[in-house]
């Protein structure tokens, strides 16, 4: 069922014409003894080849690298000088530990696992693109790396999109049953905050598909009431600050593909 | 000119909306410009010539105050250094949302509404400040009075919900959660003033939201995420936090009082610089190009802190016809936009 759910490989037709506007995008499974499973996943379901084509559309200024490796720690900045974004085999791992403890049944592990990587994987490249073309960030780098990431996912594929928000929200659910205690201090917001800032674009972004999220309470109505406009505005600083650096053409390709369902084609 | 610089007058402008406290702050050399004849797209609310300062039986003597210190004629001169590409209104009333209305700006009516209640939540924290330095003096790393703490605390939500306002006028694209945006504008200008100014902002802000609680119940309620963390507000630990990192970042020297004293954990303040590095090019990308030099050479050197800004005069009796409302200002408090979750409140 994992399987099924990241088998998102893209046909024949689609990998040989990998639109390239701009600079390259290079990616890289880097090897690791300790991480050889999660590579081995994250390889056969080409997860660095997707993130390639989804980036395609942008005209990057420069030559990025998307490196999936072992970290020694769950995560790594940025690399601006080398121009690295790097998903750490330690972040994966970590997503399927809590997956496995937070899924009911197969299909929803496979769901949680899903969501939780594309999550993490458009995380790093959210904070990565806002340094690539020096973005004003008002509020927090973290928070606008989120938002901007759940934005991201709501251009996918209806069916790509629920199961992807779904997954990554269920997995700050996780990650806040984990945790126990809040940490305030830290730039990054708590799972919890998290989890609702996800919630609130989803429904902002697409009330058919997830206003049912505030129907069954998990989004309260206090803040739904306003998601709408936070959608706006998440969409009005991409149209600002990089639609201008994005290929229109390749987006409407982009956005016809159905990722999840590629590989059954 | 610097940014810092020109930023100076208008810090220090808005702050003096916390004029309760100015009797005691130096005077500058020259006298303001008449109050509320500033060119300025800020327009004061007015309605049955109440001055724009609606009338409260509650909250009579909260307005009162307001009205004697002409908080919201600081507030329009203050905010004309900026070439507003369209109007926004400013209006003191007392909140629908009962004693927890906060000030707030609505982008529906483009409008920034100071809430009576709020000035009464300021005393009630002030009451818990005071009593715990004079417990412990040690105890606040750097001293405050009640009065310094009262308008270092009002001029900080002034400019957290003018940062809403400009945002919103300016069409700033904001990529973060925009309340953290709002707090981080305000104290990013409240660090370009005189260095006491800007303690005083920094301190005040931190030592409300030092006294505010947090969600009681941490991350979780019965195995959900605790909805408390579902506001679009940080919580006031959070509050707390990016504030001083944004004092830090800015001037270690000054701060590191917080840090020293454990206010600001190590593992946040290394990062602090980079914040605050950000922050200030986001303002130098989006706000900056706005700032009108004219206006702001014409009002530097105001004494925006003294207690008489303009000549006394009081509010107008409530019951005239307005001759200043344009159609479509908050003539009233909007129900719609006074405490609810479209205003962005402070």
């Amino acid at each position: 069922m994992l399987g099924a759910a990241l088998a998102c490989g893209f046909g024949q037709a689609a990998a040989q014409t990998v639109p390239v506007a701009g600079a390259q995008v290079h990616i890289s499974y880097e090897t690791s003894t300790k991480f050889s499973a999660v590579r081995d996943l994250l390889q056969r379901h080409k997860v660095l080849e997707k993130a390639q084509i989804f980036l395609s559309p942008l005209r990057l200024p420069r030559e990025i690298t998307i490196r999936a490796a072992e970290c020694g720690a769950p995560s790594v900045p940025y690399d601006a000088q080398k121009g690295i974004v790097t998903i750490c085999y330690e972040a994966v791992a970590n997503i399927q530990g809590l997956a496995k403890g937070a899924a009911s049944d197969p299909n929803d592990l496979a769901g949680l696992v899903t969501g939780g990587i594309v999550e993490e994987a458009l995380h790093r490249i959210s904070l990565a693109i806002l340094q690539v073309f020096d973005i004003p960030v008002w509020g927090k780098e973290e928070d606008a790396a989120d938002l901007l990431g759940a934005f991201l996912m709501l251009q996918f594929d209806a069916h790509t999109a629920t199961v992807t928000i779904l997954g990554a929200a269920q997995l700050f659910v996780a990650n806040t049953s984990a945790l126990g205690k809040v940490d305030y201090v830290s730039d990054v917001s708590p799972p919890a905050q998290r989890f609702y800032n996800f919630l609130c674009i989803a429904v902002g972004g697409d009330q058919i598909d997830f206003g049912g999220l505030v129907e069954k309470g998990f989004l309260p109505k206090d803040r739904a009431e306003g998601c709408r406009a936070e959608y706006e505005k998440i969409r009005r600083a991409f149209d600002i600050r990089l639609m201008p650096h994005v290929d229109a053409d390749l987006v409407v390709k982009i956005r016809a593909i159905d990722w999840l369902n590629e590989d059954k084609n | 000119m610097s940014t810092r610089t020109r930023l100076r007058w208008t810090l220090a402008g808005l702050l003096a909306f916390g004029c309760v406290a100015s009797a005691n702050a130096p005077a500058l050399a020259q006298s303001p410009p008449p109050p509320g004849q500033v060119p300025s797209q800020v327009v004061i609310a007015v309605d049955n010539d109440d001055g724009g300062y609606r009338p409260s039986q509650k909250y009579a003597a909260v307005r009162a105050r307001l009205v004697k210190g002409r908080a919201l004629e600081r507030l329009h001169d203050f905010l004309s250094f900026v070439r507003l590409p369209r109007k926004i209104w400013v209006v003191a009333a007392e909140c629908n949302g009962g004693d927890d209305a906060s000030p707030h700006y609505s982008p529906d009516n483009r409008a920034i509404t100071l809430c009576y209640q709020f000035f009464n939540v300021a005393e009630k924290a002030a009451d818990v400040v005071m009593a715990a330095a004079e417990k412990n003096p040690q105890v606040l790393p750097f001293p405050v009075t009640r009065d310094e703490f009262l308008w270092g605390l009002l001029g900080a939500v002034m400019l957290h919900e003018s940062g809403h306002a400009l945002f919103d006028v300016l069409d700033v694209p904001v990529f973060g959660r925009e309340e953290d945006a709002a707090d981080q504008f305000a104290i990013l200008v409240a660090l370009q003033l005189r260095p006491q100014l800007a303690e005083a902002a920094v301190k005040s802000y931190a030592y409300f939201w030092r006294v505010m609680r947090d969600p009681d119940s941490g991350g979780t309620k019965d195995g959900n995420p605790n909805q408390a963390f579902s506001d679009v507000h940080g919580t006031p630990s959070q509050r707390l936090y990016n504030t001083l990192c944004i004092a830090y970042g800015r001037a270690p020297a000054e701060f590191g009082k917080f840090v020293a004293a454990g206010w600001l954990p190590q593992q946040r303040a290394k990062g602090c610089a980079q914040e605050y590095a950000q922050l200030a090019s986001a303002f130098a990308k989006t706000i900056q190009p706005f700032v009108d030099q004219k206006r702001m050479a014409a009002v530097e050197g105001v004494d925006w802190l003294s207690p008489n800004y303009g000549p006394a005069q009081p509010a107008a009796p409530p019951n005239s016809i307005s001759k200043t409302s344009p159609k479509g200002a908050p003539s009233a408090p909007d129900p719609a936009s006074a405490a609810g979750p479209r205003g962005k409140g402070a």
